[in-house]
């Protein structure tokens, strides 16, 4: 391309380079010789004219003497003589004109003669010998030399002009040659600038055409690949540019469409009714199980008023309603059957964040609530039916170890203390199986209460103390100052405070630190529970908020492993997360974070 | 001092650990095996005291208790309780059983608020204690003879003597419960809960109002304090 455009530009610059070449000759040419030629022709004309003159006054000096004025005459002579021998002297070194030279001599041996005589002249005192000298060869030479003057002054004349008309040619043919160059020069831009158009501009604005077309959506476009220039290259680079698009598009509208086909066979499958409801509550569509489900409720199309006025709070900018708990169930009925159905509410927004309508899920949880209701019934009732009989076999141990009824003897003290201690165990595993089901079930009612963490540690502290006391460890307590306020169930967070410093307690060594400290963390409060204990191996750390489990290796002891799965229960009831970090062998922190208060939720919730 | 004790429960060997755990203290003790037999017992014996499992099957503890009451047998009740029976314990009051003990239980615990009752309906001496202590008796003493009248009048006594008293000021709100008035109840024990806020009987008793009223249900015990 750049080879391309440079070759283009050569006729144009080679021509430049000729114009410039001749009009630099021309004017050395023509500025020189022209006026060296005026200047040597006007010098010969202007001796040719002093000649003339000061040849005349010679003569007339010679007249003057004739008519008796011998004085003034030879004045005059005497005084045109040396301008005369002068100027003849000036023409002499002046010779330009071809014949000027022979007529510069004829005049110079004139002159010589004319001298000659002229010294006779002035010597002879005869008035009639002069006249006849005069007559007869003073005035016929002086004639002579007068019109040879006059020659040298004619042809140089005629040369200046000569030369006047030769310069005159001369400028008339280079303009014309400058026209031509020039006429040419234009020509010649004008034919290039017209391929360069072609060979470059052209391309480009099909390659333009073209991306339009494409940016359009159409993209079964080629650009002509014309040559392998830059160009070139491009057009090829546009091309499969499109090829790329066309092949992306082929597969896009492939995924788009599976996708929609999977979508819509998903939905289809579904077994709950889906929903999509425009701004004013309309169903816009509605999955095949929601259809059937809202034909059996109502016998036509449109959503119950429970759920209806649900919807219409998301719609109006309500959070988004997702409960999970049985009890946000609405009841309808269904072929004269009690059915519970769970609205699931969520509104769609477009990128920007403006509404644009919601999506539905309603599940039918009537099985999930029967089966809810028995759990919660079995649980109760095994839980009685196994604590019953504990609470007489423990009862039965402490009376037998009073020894008031009988004594021991060692054996039967050890046996009988070791009873005693599984009883207890057996109990609190009951016990803790009795919290986690409520707690799961939601059946305990928690009663929030705005406090500053400052004052739910002073309330839990004596106890905790006593708890590490009992464990020969110390705790200390690190509260942040001003710290916001958490709504919290002080009782259920208490329990987890002591769980978290009972389990720090007891795989601390004696004597060892455990820090309990608040600390706010975003929009929460941390409550850290430190620990300087063996630590908990990482592959072990997401898994101790399990149920019954226990670090293996780890001392049978009181535990039950289900006091951290109670710890977790509680802390996600109040809205928080639990967690921990842990390093083993350089110890454990066991952290819940509970949600600043809003000022607004004082009082209680369930 | 040996009392006739009858206890009442439908399983055997909890009637046997009470009897075992009350003998030692030199008790008198009978059993009913349901609230049919112990209302026959009630009528044929007097006794001291009357241990009543809050479950049982057919006519349960609260049903025996309204039962006695109904025909005329005033002897003092003390209930045994599984922690899920609890929310009945303001019917067991206003009938007259303000001892509860909550199971699982250690022979310990029964042997001290057996005493306690019964102490408690010891007979009078000539001129009646103007102690603080002896007022609270006396005043629980009248809630288990359902004279809540009496009761409170002790009660009013006792506070005049000492006006800081949990114990005291606990009691009352009982008191105010049983005679229905919920908000009298609530300004006691939330003096109670002022003078110490780690005070639990007080706490309990509020959290208890406030389930009641939330909820229309409670799982916590009416707490009577300890003695």
């Amino acid at each position: 391309m750049k080879r391309r455009i440079l070759l283009w530009f050569c006729p144009i610059l080679i021509l430049f380079l000729g114009v410039g070449l001749y009009a630099v000759w021309l004017f050395n040419r023509l500025g020189p010789s022209i006026d060296v030629i005026l200047k040597e022709n006007y010098q010969s004309v202007l001796a040719g004219q002093q000649m003339k003159e000061s040849a005349e006054r010679m003569d007339s000096g010679l007249s003057f003497a004739l008519a008796g004025e011998e004085r003034r005459g030879r004045d005059l002579f005497n005084e045109n003589n040396p301008i005369f021998q002068e100027n003849l002297r000036k023409e002499l070194r002046n010779i330009t004109v071809p014949g000027e030279g022979e007529l510069a001599n004829k005049i110079r041996e004139a002159e010589t003669r004319y001298q000659t005589l002229a010294q006779t002249f002035w010597e002879t005192s005869e008035e009639e010998a002069r006249r006849k000298m005069y007559f007869s060869e003073l005035l016929p030479l002086f004639t002579e030399i007068k019109n040879n003057a006059q020659e040298v002054i004619r042809i140089n004349q005629e040369n200046m002009v000569q030369a006047d008309h030769h310069a005159r040619a001369l400028s008339a043919d280079s303009t014309r040659a400058m026209v031509i160059l020039l006429v040419f020069g234009i020509v010649l831009a004008l034919s290039l600038g017209y391929g360069l158009q072609r060979t470059i501009l052209r391309p480009i604005q099909t390659l333009t055409a073209v991306s339009k077309e494409l940016g359009e959506g159409r993209l079964d476009q080629v650009v002509p690949v014309e040559s392998h220039d830059e160009l070139g290259q491009l057009a090829d680079a546009f091309n499969k540019l499109a090829a790329r698009l066309r092949v992306y598009r082929q597969t896009t509208t492939d995924q788009l469409s599976q996708a929609r086909h999977m979508t819509e066979i998903t939905f289809s499958a579904f077994p709950d009714s889906i929903l999509a409801l425009s701004m004013d509550g309309k169903i816009n569509f509605a999955n095949p199980a929601a259809g059937k489900l809202l034909q059996k409720i109502n016998g036509d199309s449109g959503l119950p008023v429970a759920i209806q006025e649900e919807v219409g709070k998301i719609l109006k900018g309500a959070p988004d309603s997702v409960p999970t708990s049985f009890e946000k169930a609405i009841a309808v009925r269904i072929d004269d059957h009690e059915a519970f159905l769970l609205p699931r509410i969520i509104g769609m927004r477009d990128e920007s964040g403006n509404m644009f309508g919601a999506a539905l899920v309603l599940q039918d949880v009537t099985r999930f609530r029967l089966m809810d209701e028995v759990k919660t019934n079995l649980v109760s009732t095994v839980s009685h039916e196994l604590k019953t009989p504990l609470t007489s076999i423990r009862m039965g141990l402490h009376l037998l170890l009073e020894e008031r009824i009988g004594s021991l003897n060692s054996k039967q003290l050890e046996l009988l203390v070791a009873a005693r201690e599984d009883s207890e165990r057996l109990l609190r595993m009951i016990n803790d199986l009795l919290d986690l089901a409520r707690l799961e079930s939601g059946q305990t009612r928690q009663r929030l209460e705005v406090v500053s963490p400052g004052a739910l540690i002073d309330e839990a502290l004596p106890d905790l103390r006593s708890l590490a006391e009992a464990h020969d460890s110390r705790l200390v307590a690190d509260v942040a100052p001003d710290l916001p306020e958490v709504a919290v169930d002080s009782r259920q967070i208490g329990h987890v405070f002591s769980n978290f410093v009972s389990n720090a307690a007891r795989f601390s060594k004696a004597g060892q630190e455990i820090v309990l400290s608040v600390k706010p963390v975003g929009k929460a409060v941390r409550f850290s529970v430190l620990d300087h204990g063996p630590g908990i191996a990482k592959e072990f750390q997401a898994r101790v908020f399990e149920r019954f489990f226990r670090i293996p290796g780890t001392e049978e002891s009181n535990g039950v492993g289900l006091g951290l799965a109670i710890a977790k229960e509680i802390v996600v009831s109040h809205g928080g997360s639990i967690g921990l970090r842990s390093t083993a062998g350089e110890g454990s922190e066991f952290y819940f974070d509970l949600p600043v208060a809003r000022k607004s939720s004082k009082g209680a919730t369930a | 001092m040996s009392a006739k004790i009858l206890i009442v429960d439908d399983e055997t060997n909890v009637r046997l650990n009470y009897r075992v755990t009350l003998e030692t203290e030199g008790h008198e003790i009978f059993e009913a095996v349901s609230g049919a037999f112990a209302l026959e017992e009630l009528v044929a014996k007097p006794f001291d005291l009357a241990i009543l499992d809050m479950r049982m099957p057919g006519m349960d503890g609260l049903d025996l208790l309204a039962k006695m009451r109904e025909v005329g047998i005033s002897v003092p009740a003390m209930i045994v309780t599984a922690f899920s029976d609890v929310p009945h314990a303001v019917q067991a009051m206003k009938l007259g059983a303000i001892d509860f003990l909550q199971k699982p239980l250690r022979p310990e615990d029964l042997r001290r608020i057996v005493s306690e009752i019964l102490k408690r309906h010891a007979p009078q001496k000539e001129h009646p204690a103007e102690s603080f202590n002896a007022h609270i008796v006396a005043a629980k003493r009248c809630l288990n003879l359902r004279s809540f009248a009496m009761a409170r009048i002790h009660l009013v006594k006792a506070l005049e003597l000492n006006t800081k008293s949990l114990e005291a000021l606990n009691l009352a709100g009982v008191l105010a419960e049983l005679l229905d008035d919920v908000d009298k109840a609530k300004k006691y024990y939330g003096q109670a809960i002022k003078l110490n806020k780690n005070y639990e009987p007080a706490q309990q008793n509020m959290r208890r109002l406030f389930e009641l009223q939330n909820f229309g249900s409670t799982s916590e015990p009416l707490n009577l304090g300890e003695s």
